[in-house]
This record gives C-alpha cells, structure tokens and sequence, in this order.
C-alpha cells in the first residue's frame, strides 16, 4: 500500500508539475501583456482566445458549399474567390512590400533580401490581428480570414454548430469570443474594420507616416462604400444612409483614439505624426499661380499644417455641438510642436461627443425625397467647388455615391442626372495617370 | 554810376567772400571734428542715399580720364539704376503680390523688418533713421550703395575727397574698422554680405519663413555669388579686367594669373554652408528654449521645400531610392552642401571629416518629426566652426591652371556620386562655368564649342539665366521656373555631366 501510495504521490507531483510547466509556456494574460499587448478583455475577443485558421470553417458541409458568391453555407468559397482580404498576405511577396520593409527597417539593404511577410507590424493587419502566441495554429497564408473579424473560435467553433446556437444573446457570444458583426449591431462592424483601416494603438496596428513615405498606400477608409463594394458573403438588406452616418462617427472616433495613442509620450510614437494631416497641403508641386494663395488660409497662418481633413470633413454635418473640441485640435496641431496634453484632452472630449452621436444615428430610414434633397444639396455644393481642398471634396462625393445608392435601392432605378453627376465628381476627383496626388485639382475656382 | 554805389558793391563783395570763407572753415572743423570722432569712438553710423555716391560714380571726372587716379569704373551709379533690380527691390512691395502678401499674413509689408531687411536697408534706431531721412536717404532706393558698402559717414567723405591717395594707402582692415567701409575685395565677407538676404540671417533678423513663402514670396533660389554677381550685372570689375595702369597701382601682375573668379566660387561654396548653419544654429537654439508653443517647433523654410512640395508619383523615385534614414523625414537643403567639396579638393582634403559632421545635422533632422531642435542648434554650430577653419585656410590658398582642372574634374565627379536635386545641380554647373570661364588657354581643338553646348542643354534643362534686370520679371518667369523644378530628372543631369567629364582634358 505504501508502496503504490508513494507512486501515486509521485505521479501527481509529476503531474502538476507538467500543468505548471505547461501553463507556464503556454499563452496566459501575463504572457500577452509582456508580448507588448494589453491583455485582451471582452471586448477584445482577438487577444483573448486562440486562433483556430479559416481551415477550421472550410469544410463543404459548413461553409464551403462552393455555391454562387454571397450564398448561404458558401462563404468561405465567396471570402476565398472574391474577396481581398483573402490575398493580404500574398501582397507582402511583392517587390512593392519589399521595397517598404527595406525603406521601414533596413535603410541601405539590398530590398530583395528583406522578408515583410516576417514582419510583425506588416502581420497584424494583413494576416491574423493578434500576438505571436494566439495565432501559432493559423497559417499566415489565410491572409485576413474568418476570426480577424468574426472572433477567434477557440471556444465557440464546437459550440455554435450546435441547434439554439443562433438564439443566443451576443453578450453570451461575445464572452466565447464571438464578435457581433449583424445589422443591428452595425457600430459593433464598424469597430472591427477600423481596427485595420484606421488603425489601432494599443494593438500594433498603424499605418503612420513612416510607413506611407516608405511605399505603403495611403489609408482611405469610408465605410458605407467600402461596405457596398464589397463582395458580401452574407445577404442583408443595405441601408447606405444609414452605414454612411454610423460610418462617419464610429471611423472619426476611431481616430481621435489613434491621435491621442500617438499623442501619449509613453507609446513613444513620432509626434507630431504626419499622417494626421492633409496629405495634398504638403504633397504638391509649386506652381504658379498657386489656388492656395489666391483662396487664402481659414483660421490658420499660410503654411500651417491642416489637422484631420479626411475623417473630419463632414463631421460637424452629423451632430450639433462638435465645433468646439474640433476646432481647439485643429488649432493645436496646427502649431509646429503640438501641446500632447491638449491634444489628448480634446481628442477624448470630442470621442466622447461622437459616442453619444452613434448612439442615436440613423434610427430613422431616409426616405426618397430626404435623400433627393441631400443629393441636390450635394450636387450644387461640388458644382459651386464649395470645399476647401480635395479630402473634403473626395468625402463629399462617397457621401453622395452612398446617397445615391440608397435611392436606387428604394426607387429600384437609377436616376439618370444623379449618376452622371457621380460620374463627373469620380472624374473630378481622379489622380492623373502615374500621380498619387491630386495634381490638376482645384477646389475654389480661380479669382479673377 | 555814382562812386558811392561802387563803393556799397565791394563792401557787400567783401562781406559775401568773409562769409563764404567763414562757413567753409567752419564746415570744415565739423568735418575734422567728425574725423576726430572716427578715431575715437570708430565710425559714425549714417544711412545715407544713392545722392551722395551719384555725383563721383556715374561718369568718371574728365580731367583723369587717362588718369589711373581712381580705381574704380566711376560708373557705378548708371549701371545699378538702369540695370540692377535691386534698385526695384522696395518698389516690389508695393505691388499686387506683396499686398496680397500683407493680406494673408496681416502685417504690413512696406514697413515690416522682416520684409525691408532684404527688400531695402532696416535702420532700428528712430533717431538715425530720422537723421538719415533729414539727409536725404529713402526707402524707395531699394537696395542701394548704403545697404552694401556700409553705413557710416566716414569713408564716404573719406575715399573720393581730397584724403583719396592717403586713401588708398591704408590695409583694407583699417577702411573697414576705422572708417566703416566694408570689405567687399575679401571674397568671404562679400558672399557673406549677399548671402544676408539671398541665403538669409537669422542674426539679422533676415529669415523668409515659410508662411512668408505660402503667403505668395517665391521660392528663394540656390546661391552662387560668382553668377548672379554676373547677371547683376556687377558694378564692379576683376582685377583682371580692370585697366593696366590701375592694375600697376594695385601692384598686380597679370602674369601672376591670380584666379579671383575661381576663388570666389570655392571660397563662396564654403561661406554659402556656413551662413545656412548660422541661421539653423540660431533658430535652433531658440526653437529648443521656447517657452511659446507656437515657437518650438523649427520652422519649415529650413527644410528642404521639395521633400514635401512634389505630387506623388506613382512610382516614386524616392522610395525606389531609399533613405539615409528615417523615410519621410525632411531634411536640410542639399545644395548649401555640394560645392564644399571643391573647397576641400583645394585643400587637398578627403571628405570623411565633412561627412561626419554633415551626418550629425542629419541625424538631429532625422531623429524625430521636423527635427530635434536641440541636436540641430550643436551640430549646426560645430558647422559654422568647421566652415570657419575652412575659409581661413581657403584664404591663403592660391589656383592654377592645373588646380582649375583638377576643380571641375570634382565636379563631374560629385555629379557621378549622387543623385542631384535640382538646386544642387544649378550649383554645380554655375560653378562649373564660372571655373572653366577663368581657363586660358580653353582646350583645343572644338572641344571648347562641345563644351558651350552642354551648357546651353543644361541651360535649357536647368533654367540656368536668371530673371535679372528691370526687363525680367521674377514673377512672370516663375511659372517656368516651377515647371523645371517639377519635371526635373536627376539621372538627367548626371548624363549631361557624364559628357562634360568626356570633354575635360586628362591630366
């Protein structure tokens, strides 16, 4: 007895040795925050469960029906023949993603030797959104799959094929790690696109600057028309109106958290940060005459650098009482050395501001003759060239190109005068060949 | 007649001749007085207007025509009234540019130092702005003989008056700081002279900034004194061009072939490098101890313009290139740099010691977004020394013609090196010109006609002439001028140079 007692108490110590040992190599809370992440929380499903690889959903009988694109049980097929996402990670192969990692990280390197498909920061948006650890079953190839916006499924893939699985609360969902991502929750969307499009501090995710003067293009993000041109795999009914209001507010938060992550001394990122900027106040050539000398300087000195113009374009349109916190940021990144504090102070106070806006937007579905009022309205601000420079003159157009798509879904037709109005605005707007830079465009017309 | 008229006539004479005399003399002890004052106190200061200098310098006197008395051309005055636009300089402030300028910027132009300093002469005390007034100076002279030959009443009266031959015994230094004429022989003062404004002054209070620049003043140009004292034109002659009996009394001898031209251009390239850092170390320095967030930041005419003011090209040639450092950090102007090679080369220096220091102004550039202002104010001032021991060392050095060759081989050489930004290149085929134009005998054969005709392409491809004069118009030459700027090709000019090097003579 006391002989088997001794080996069973030597098994067990074996034993809880190996759990310890293993606990302490495999991905605990204390692990991911010393990878640099914040321990994930609940609303952070992507840094707290392990990624399972979209082979997991690939199977015909689930979700690779291999039907039409955008059909039930078939939207793996349509993700893997359609969609972009799909190829993310292909695109760090190229001699473009090449020439950027040597630009980023190995000044003076021979750019064919360099691997940005090895890259953490090149990772995290163009292949699985999360830490070393989580992602070591997924094959990077997935390129931007299944979890990156519908939630690792560590613990809800056995569990949703279940029956009763669909009727669950997303609450309970969420806290298997299953993101929201339907109709009703459209904000909840929002969030999960503007994590790569926009950027995300905390997590690694930003396009800056450096990047951009690297080779990296610039990010552009829109959601409402990102949204419908995008190859679904899912059917829903659109309501454009409403995703470009909803879109606007959650992606201009989405923002200001990342001016203020860059504004904060302790994440040590460049300040100030270029990218914040109108990229066309700098990036064009001298000419003479020059439209900028001739339409003047609004409420800043000739020169100074113009703060936000593509997320908050057409901010102020879409709830009352923001001009206060937005005009003191542009005042102050206007300034050669913007004040940090300052910047964080009034980034966090107009979030706040633009939080309460998404609470109530969009409840009420525009009606045709709304939205013909808007376009109208849109219309004759383009033709009067009523913008001060080509961001808000590019958000004005996608506003009416989602506008314009509301309608024709409403009414079932196009209307013609509408849409060969769009199409002048696209031509408008359009880059010369070989440029990435607005080169003919003039917003005011020329004085006399 | 009665007598007794006779009489009242030769007494009001005598008394008009008492007169005269009395005022002279007096006249003159004011003068002596103000002599008297010069050796104590140094020269007075006075502004005084083109008037003065007119009378002696627009023909020369006609008794010493033939007389090498004056060494000057006596046509001074006629040359920069009828063809100098710095004669315009003020005028243009008055114009529909610089109003719309004022507009923008909200102060007023005409009145503004930091618009007079360049376009006119800046007097900060009241009192002798008023007194220089009272004497006739103006504004509306534009950069006129007082903004250059200094401000001070001393050597005016001094150097064309009855004193002119013990004059022309005293050293140079002794004109300068006993009686105030500046030193214009001296090629490093006299580039550092017209750097003031062309280059700019942070000392001096002599910056175009860049909301000047985005209010409407256009791009200033890169800076080589030799040409654009060409295209002035020059009021003045080179030695070499002066006539032989003067060049006998400036105890020069031609078969010395003292190369003033060639010198300039080396001397001036290292004066051009040590001006920009003086301004840098200067606003640097401020920037990094500013209280005024509006104030700490540098401001953003001491980067290069181009490295943000292109359109994007799809694809890039800079990202194609690659960066020294950090991408898309701006950095300092390139061409204040370039020409300092031909100074080292004259040295017979290698480039490692200037490369170093250069990096180090560099690195404070790249080390976060607009620059670390602290890091640039060292390693800008560790610059102007450096620039200092160069031009002392410069000074005493001397060319010939096979020192000539072995410049303008440097400069094909440099162009092989590197890539050249636009202004950069205009610097070294300005140099280049300007080095070759000295040369005698020019080499055989039609190599000297194969020569001319790569300048004319890089004329062409470079806008090498520049607007000067009162015909040309920078304004309406700008347009062009951007254009150049904007379809400028590096590897183009280096082909240009490639052929230019195929032309030199071996050694």
């Amino acid at each position: 007895m006391d002989a088997v007692m001794k080996r069973v108490g030597r098994g067990l110590v074996l034993l809880s040795a190996v759990i310890l040992v293993l606990k302490g190599f495999g991905p605990t809370e204390r692990s991911v925050a010393a990878l640099g992440q914040q321990a994930g929380n609940a609303d952070d499903p992507w840094n707290r469960f392990e990624w399972q690889g979209a082979g997991r959903c690939s199977s015909t009988a689930c979700h690779n029906k291999g039907g039409a694109p955008g059909t039930k049980r078939s939207e793996y097929t349509t993700w893997l023949t359609s969609d972009k996402h799909a190829t993310a990670y292909q695109t760090l192969s190229t001699d473009r993603s090449k020439i950027i990692e040597r630009n980023l990280n190995s000044p003076g390197a021979d750019w064919h030797s360099v691997r940005p498909e090895t890259d953490n920061l090149c990772l995290k948006c163009h292949a699985a959104k999360t830490n070393q650890a989580l992602r070591a079953k997924v094959p990077l190839e997935d390129g931007v799959s299944c979890e990156n916006c519908h939630g690792p499924a560590e613990k809800w893939l056995a569990d949703h094929t279940q029956p009763g699985f669909h009727d669950r609360a997303p609450a309970a969902k969420l806290e298997l790690g299953m993101v929201d991502l339907t109709a009703g929750n459209l904000a909840g969307r929002i969030r999960v696109c503007v994590d790569c499009h926009v950027g995300n501090g905390p997590h690694g995710m930003e396009v800056n600057h450096d990047l951009i003067a690297a080779g990296h293009p610039r990010l552009n993000f829109e959601f409402s028309v990102f949204m419908t041109n995008y190859p679904k795999h899912w059917v829903e009914e659109q309501d454009e109106a409403r995703a470009w209001s909803l879109g606007q507010l959650v992606t201009a938060k989405a923002a200001l958290q990342l001016v203020e992550y860059r504004a904060d001394p302790r994440n040590q990122r460049p300040w100030p940060e270029y990218a914040e900027y109108d990229c066309f106040a700098c990036h064009h050539d001298l000419v003479e005459p020059s439209w900028r000398q001739q339409r003047g300087y609004t409420n800043r000195r000739p020169g100074e650098l113009p703060w936000g113009t593509w997320y908050f374009a057409q901010t102020e349109q879409l709830a009352a009482g923001l001009g206060t916190h937005l005009n003191a940021l542009r005042r102050e990144m206007a300034r050669p050395a913007p004040d940090r504090a300052a910047v964080k102070r009034e980034a966090e106070a107009l979030a706040t501001q633009l939080q309460n806006a998404a609470a109530g937007a969009g409840s009420a579905k525009l009606a045709p003759p709304a939205l013909r009022a808007t376009l109208t309205r849109i219309e004759k601000d383009f033709q009067a060239r009523n913008f001060p420079n080509w961001d808000a003159a590019a958000q004005l157009y996608l506003r009416f190109a989602a506008l314009n798509h509301a309608l024709n879904n409403l009414e079932g037709s196009e209307d013609v005068q509408f849409q060969s109005a769009l199409k002048a605005m696209g031509e408008d707007l359009a880059f010369p060949k070989s440029y990435d830079s607005p080169r003919d465009f003039q917003p005011k017309p020329r004085s006399k | 007649m009665p007598a007794s008229f006779y009489r009242k006539m030769l007494c009001l004479a005598v008394l008009a001749g008492a007169a005269m005399v009395a005022s002279s003399w007096s006249a003159r002890s004011r003068v002596g007085a103000a002599q008297k004052d010069s050796g104590d106190k140094g020269p007075r200061p006075l502004y005084y207007g083109v008037e003065n200098c007119s009378s002696c310098h627009t023909q020369p006197p006609p008794t010493v025509k033939n007389d090498p008395d004056n060494l000057c051309r006596c046509t001074e005055y006629p040359i920069w009234l009828d063809n100098d636009k710095h004669r315009q300089a003020y005028s243009v402030l008055k114009g529909t540019r610089a109003t719309r300028m004022g507009e923008l910027l909200g102060y007023k132009v005409q009145e503004a130092k930091q618009c007079i300093g360049c376009h006119g002469v800046y007097i900060a005390d009241p009192k002798l702005k008023e007194e220089s007034i009272k004497l006739g100076f103006t504004l509306e002279e534009g950069v006129s003989c007082v903004a250059c030959h200094g401000a001070f009443e001393d050597w005016v009266d001094r150097h064309g008056g009855v004193r002119k031959r013990q004059w022309r015994e005293y050293t140079r230094e002794k004109k300068e700081k006993e009686f105030g004429m500046t030193d214009l022989w001296d090629p490093a003062k006299r580039t550092a002279l017209c750097a003031s404004c062309h280059v700019g002054n942070a000392a001096e209070g002599k910056v175009v900034t860049h909301d000047m620049y985005a209010a409407g003043h256009p791009p200033l140009p890169s800076f080589e004194v030799a040409t654009f004292s060409d295209e002035m034109p020059r009021h003045w002659e080179y030695i070499k061009e002066k006539k032989p009996a003067v060049q006998k009394l400036l105890k020069f001898d031609p078969a010395d072939a003292e190369w003033e031209r060639t010198k300039l251009v080396v001397v001036s390239g290292i004066v051009n490098l040590r001006e920009t850092m003086a301004t840098l170390a200067l606003e640097s320095e401020q920037a990094a101890k500013a209280g005024d967030a509006n104030r700490q930041g540098m401001d953003l005419a001491h980067f290069d313009c181009y490295a943000c003011h292109h359109d994007l090209k799809s694809p890039s040639w800079r990202q194609q290139r690659g960066f020294p450092g950090k991408p898309g950090r701006p950095q300092i102007q390139a061409w204040p740099t370039v020409l300092v090679r031909l100074g080292l080369k004259q040295l017979g220096k290698d480039k490692a010691g200037f490369d170093a220091e250069l990096k180090k102004v560099h690195d404070a550039f790249d080390a976060q977004p607009f620059g670390d202002p602290k890091a640039i104010g060292i390693a800008a001032r560790a610059m102007v020394q450096w620039s200092n021991q160069m031009i002392q060392q410069l000074e005493n050095s001397k060319s010939d013609q096979a020192a000539a060759y072995r410049l303008l081989r440097e400069l094909c050489a440099l162009s092989k090196e590197e890539l050249l930004d636009y202004d950069s290149a205009r610097q070294v085929i300005w140099a280049f010109e300007n080095i070759y134009s000295e040369l005698k005998p020019k080499p055989v054969g039609d190599l000297d006609a194969k020569i001319k005709e790569q300048f004319a392409a890089l004329d062409k491809l470079l806008k090498l002439r520049l607007p000067s004069g009162p015909k040309h118009k920078i304004l309406e030459e700008l347009p062009q001028a951007l254009e150049r700027i904007n379809s400028y090709e590096a590897k183009n000019f280096q082909q240009h140079m490639e052929e230019l090097a195929k032309l030199l003579p071996r050694e």
